[in-house]
């Protein structure tokens, strides 16, 4: 059973429903392998105890769109489960146990999909590295001594060692696509909307969204026709009609009607990484040769957008993490006044990082810096929307590294908070401006001794995310990409 | 000198009241509007939601603002076709998420103006705004030097308005509180009882010399729990103002309490500069367009008064004054129970159903049907198509999933004959329960609505009693 785990969803999906796989043993020895490695890796903060079989009988109805189902996997710690710690990867969260689940997580279980545990992050998933956590950091499967990229680092890093075919994770300035980059896994985060945000602990809610990690597109594909429905919990939730992403993900594309952006400020060598930067021309290439008809674009605003992006989430942070007061959330508050007791019950509840948003935002939202900053950032954000969308009458889909550099050694950055912002340089214009896109693994790269995963990220338009999964799952077979883990993974597999 | 200082000073006061909405479930959840009156019932109407648990959100609750266009209609306000929810960030026990949800540059309403009799003198006072946003949780001081919270408040809707500075008076302030507290009851937007706390006022307060237009620093006076409070409250500031400046000193802008005992008002917080609230437009919630089908809702409660459309509903539909009540103070039952009327039904039939498991289900979520599809349930019931429980059933499955109830009939496998056998599912049932049989054989003849039951069961409510009792009489030959 072992030398399954790893493999992709939607392989074993189909012996999964024939039969020849039971799955209610494949469910235990997932598990069973995500236990027994995990002290080497640090991605779990919490182990679903109750259930080690599900004992489920199979229920797949032949005509139905094909779904995520009867399958294990891990959510980031910030999504509400019921009666499973939810931590958000915070000490001013310990001990905390919703009365809920999540919506995306219900639709998961509702198809009889194992919930293992949550996954360690960055806290509040705010950090690039996942050195943020209250848990320590997650480790790369592919050098134990690097980061595995953050905010969604646990849900990374386990599906490269084949702890779980698929994990959640969120995405608020490249969350997920930066740590599915470090980690050579297909990082998927959809169009804003077409999750629902509901039961998701809050770090800005403009741009956090929901999406997945897979070895594969077609597993996102999978996952996306379980998880997104409308949800009347969700105001911004905008959802109206079924799709069947793993449908159009598996149609063919006529790569010679393609047109491919690519963005010259993100291929410059001087914020580029060489072999990052080679393996992404290789796949450009790659494109080319396939008859897709490549066209360079100018993003020449490209700068503002981690500012921008760091003002507007800071604001929103220090507003949703308000809640955490001492009142229900937190240590017993010490001091003689209110103030004084809120100070305590903060000080010691949040992180360093956490901290500093915090402050940021409170500074930006006040009143003589309103308009300076935070209104500001918002025109800047509405700018770089419809920049995008200029390009987007050019291009059908934008292609760029998706992180500037590899997987880097834990603690390398940690005393350089703007330097680990700029990590983000190549994902936020994606939230800031409503987009989608997918990390897709393209090659490795030599780096003190270690050989570690690269990526390529694919970017479409708004509620273009049928498209996108198509183009991403074309270019695996053109590209000839296959998932495989990392050597020791492989071997304690027996695989 | 009491008279030189009265004829050199005038009062100027503005008034912000706070009125919580009388509307079934709270702001932004579906919980229910409960008054918590024993701290037993402390906690017993809350949700993750009004709670403030991480990951939730919040929803708008669509009767609160029609209730608001309804007041803004009457005051002859300006209606914002877009209406912007934005936090008010700051910390205190009784607020759960950390921030108020309310409303700040596109409240509901903006501009009006309220006339009101200042005993026989006809008087006018202008509305600057009035705003939608939820009230907090409510926090109980223990003997013992704790203090305890209830979250049933936490949540409710409140609408809060903001006059202009047109009052010259307390008196004035009490025959305005009073006209808008009658407004607010007779258009059945809020309870509006202040000792109950679901109205509440809070005035600023300035004076100036007499002749002068300016507007010197105000202070805000809290916590003021009857209209007599008020009066005392207001003079005691302003005589205390009027002292100060005579004194040579000015007035602080600052938060004052009304200290009953000693008749005097004290500060309890002095504001540097303006409160800085730190408000921003809430991102949970898109902006909310007042469609003309809003309006047209809040309209019709306005042209006719709550005491015209009960008395409509009694007097010419026939319905009971109990159920006209119900249907009459909520717009969306008013909706259905109009629409239904006019398409032919009795009026009876419809007060019947939307009275009944309708208020149930509006309490437990949000409705996702229309008039027109309880119009056709109700027709094909009519037509023999659906027996009352299974109508029910259908009604259910609509309101809650919004299909259309032609399609949950054929899904449920109602409607026309349904190939159900009464006989058929009657012998079964015999067959099946020997011992019953043998007691209603015995001569326990109420043994029978064990088998009734059961044939009901089987048939998903499709039989009728009456008939299935006779055939299954007819089976056993228990009548001869």
């Amino acid at each position: 059973m072992r030398e399954l785990l790893a493999r992709t969803a939607h392989e074993l999906l189909a012996d999964v429903s024939s039969g020849e796989i039971d799955h209610n043993e494949l469910q235990e020895a997932q598990y069973a392998f995500a236990r027994e490695i995990d002290g080497e890796l640090n991605n779990f903060t919490a182990w679903d105890e109750v259930v080690e079989s599900q004992g489920w009988d199979l229920d797949l109805s032949p005509d139905r769109m094909q779904t995520f189902s009867h399958m294990p996997f891990a959510a980031k710690d910030l999504f509400a489960t019921k009666g499973l710690s939810t931590t958000s990867g915070s000490n001013i969260l310990k001990g905390y146990e919703p009365s809920f689940d999540a919506s995306i997580v219900a639709h998961l279980r509702q198809e009889k999909n194992h919930l293992m545990g949550k996954t360690n992050m960055d806290e509040f998933a705010m950090g690039s590295s996942g050195e943020n956590s209250a848990y320590g950091p997650s480790r790369n499967p592919w050098d134990l001594a690097r980061v595995a990229g953050g905010s969604s680092s646990g849900s990374a890093s386990a599906v490269a060692a084949c702890q779980s075919f698929m994990a959640l994770g969120t995405d608020t300035g490249g969350s997920i696509r930066i740590p599915a980059s470090f980690c050579g896994v297909v990082g998927y985060r959809p169009t804003y909307g077409l999750l629902s945000r509901y039961g998701m602990v809050a770090y800005s809610s403009s741009c956090d969204q929901a999406g997945t990690f897979t070895r594969c597109t077609l597993d996102a594909a999978l996952a996306m026709n379980t998880m997104s429905h409308p949800d009347p919990l969700d105001s911004t939730c905008r959802v109206t009609e079924r799709i069947d992403y793993y449908a159009d993900a598996r149609k063919p594309i006529h790569w010679n009607k393609l047109r491919v952006g690519v963005i010259s400020q993100f291929m410059d060598p001087e914020r580029v990484d060489n072999a990052v930067l080679a393996n992404c021309q290789r796949s450009i290439d790659i494109l080319r040769e396939a008859g897709a008809e490549i066209i360079e674009l100018d993003f020449s605003i490209a700068q503002y957008c981690i500012p921008a992006y760091y003002v507007i989430t800071a604001a929103e942070c220090s507003s949703n993490l308000a809640r955490y007061d001492g009142v229900r959330f937190g240590d017993e508050p010490q001091g003689d006044d209110l103030l004084e007791r809120y100070l305590d019950v903060r000080s010691r509840g949040f992180g360093e990082e956490v901290k500093r948003r915090i402050l940021l935002g409170t500074y930006v939202l006040s009143s003589g810096y309103f308009d300076a900053y935070y209104n500001r950032a918002r025109a800047m954000r509405g700018e770089i929307a419809r920049t995008m969308s200029e390009m987007f009458r050019k291009v059908d889909v934008i292609v760029c590294p998706t992180s500037p550099n590899v997987a880097f050694g834990i603690g390398e950055k940690a005393d350089d908070p703007v330097a680990m912002y700029m990590s983000d340089l190549f994902t936020v214009f994606v939230n800031l401006a409503g987009l989608c896109g997918v990390s897709m693994p393209n090659g490795f790269a030599d780096s003190d001794g270690s050989s570690l995963p690269t990526s390529i990220q694919f970017v479409c338009p708004g509620f273009h995310d049928s498209l996108l999964l198509r183009i991403c799952s074309q270019f695996e077979e053109l590209s000839a990409w296959r998932f495989t883990p990392p050597a020791w993974i492989t071997e304690k597999l027996g695989a | 000198m009491a008279e030189t200082v009265a004829t050199k000073w005038e009062t100027v006061i503005g008034l912000e009241v706070h009125a919580q909405l009388n509307t079934r479930s709270k702001m932004y959840c579906s919980c229910a509007v409960v008054n918590t009156i024993e701290l037993e019932q402390a906690n017993t109407s809350v949700c993750p939601v009004c709670l403030g648990h991480p990951g939730t959100l919040p929803r708008p609750n669509r009767q609160a603002v029609i209730k608001a266009l309804t007041l803004g209609e009457k005051l002859g306000c300006r209606i914002n076709t877009v209406n912007v929810f934005a936090r008010k960030n700051y910390f205190y026990p009784d607020l759960p998420k950390g921030y108020q949800i309310s409303q700040y540059e596109l409240p509901v309403c903006e501009g009006g103006r309220l006339p009101y009799w200042h005993g026989e003198q006809a008087m006018e006072a202008g509305i600057v705004r009035a705003h939608l946003e939820e009230d907090t949780a409510k926090l109980f001081h223990m003997d013992d030097g704790t203090a305890v919270l209830d979250y049933n408040r936490g949540g409710v809707g409140l609408i809060e308005i903001v006059s202009e500075p047109d009052f010259r008076s307390a008196e004035q302030c009490v025959s305005y509180l009073d006209e808008l507290r009658n407004l607010l009851q007779k258009l059945g937007i809020s309870e509006a009882a202040m000792e109950s706390g679901n109205f509440r006022c809070e005035p600023n307060v300035s004076v100036r010399p007499l002749g002068s237009d300016e507007l010197r620093t105000k202070t805000e006076i809290k916590n003021l729990n009857s209209f007599q409070t008020l009066r005392r409250a207001v003079e005691a500031e302003v005589q205390r103002q009027i002292a100060v400046y005579e004194d040579g000193g000015s007035v602080h802008q600052a938060t004052m309490r009304f200290d009953d005992a000693k008749g005097i008002t004290v500060e309890m917080r002095r504001k540097e500069s303006a409160d800085d609230y730190r408000y921003f437009e809430d991102p949970d919630i898109p902006p909310l367009t007042i469609t003309s089908e809003l309006k047209d809702e809040a309209s019709t409660l306005v042209s006719s008064s709550w005491f015209e459309l009960r008395k409509l509903m009694v007097e010419t539909d026939g319905i009971t004054h109990e159920a006209a009540q119900t249907i009459s103070s909520d717009p969306i039952l008013h909706r259905f129970y109009r629409n239904c009327s006019l398409d032919g039904h009795s009026p009876k039939e419809v007060a019947n159903w939307v009275t009944g498991d309708f208020v149930r289900l509006l309490r437990e979520g949000p409705l996702h049907t229309e008039p027109g599809e309880l119009s056709a349930i109700l027709t094909m019931m009519k037509d023999g198509k659906l027996t009352r429980p299974q109508a029910r059933e259908v009604f259910e499955e609509i309101y809650r999933s919004g299909k259309a109830a032609s399609v949950v009939v054929e899904e449920k496998g109602f409607g026309a004959d349904g190939g159900f056998d009464l006989e058929a599912a009657c012998r079964e049932v015999i067959a099946r329960n020997g011992k019953i049989v043998d007691d209603i054989l015995g001569g326990k003849e109420t043994a029978i609505n064990a088998l009734l039951g059961q044939v009901m069961k089987a048939s998903r409510g499709g039989a009728n009693p009456a008939d299935t009792i006779a055939m299954i009489r007819k089976l056993l030959k228990l009548d001869g």
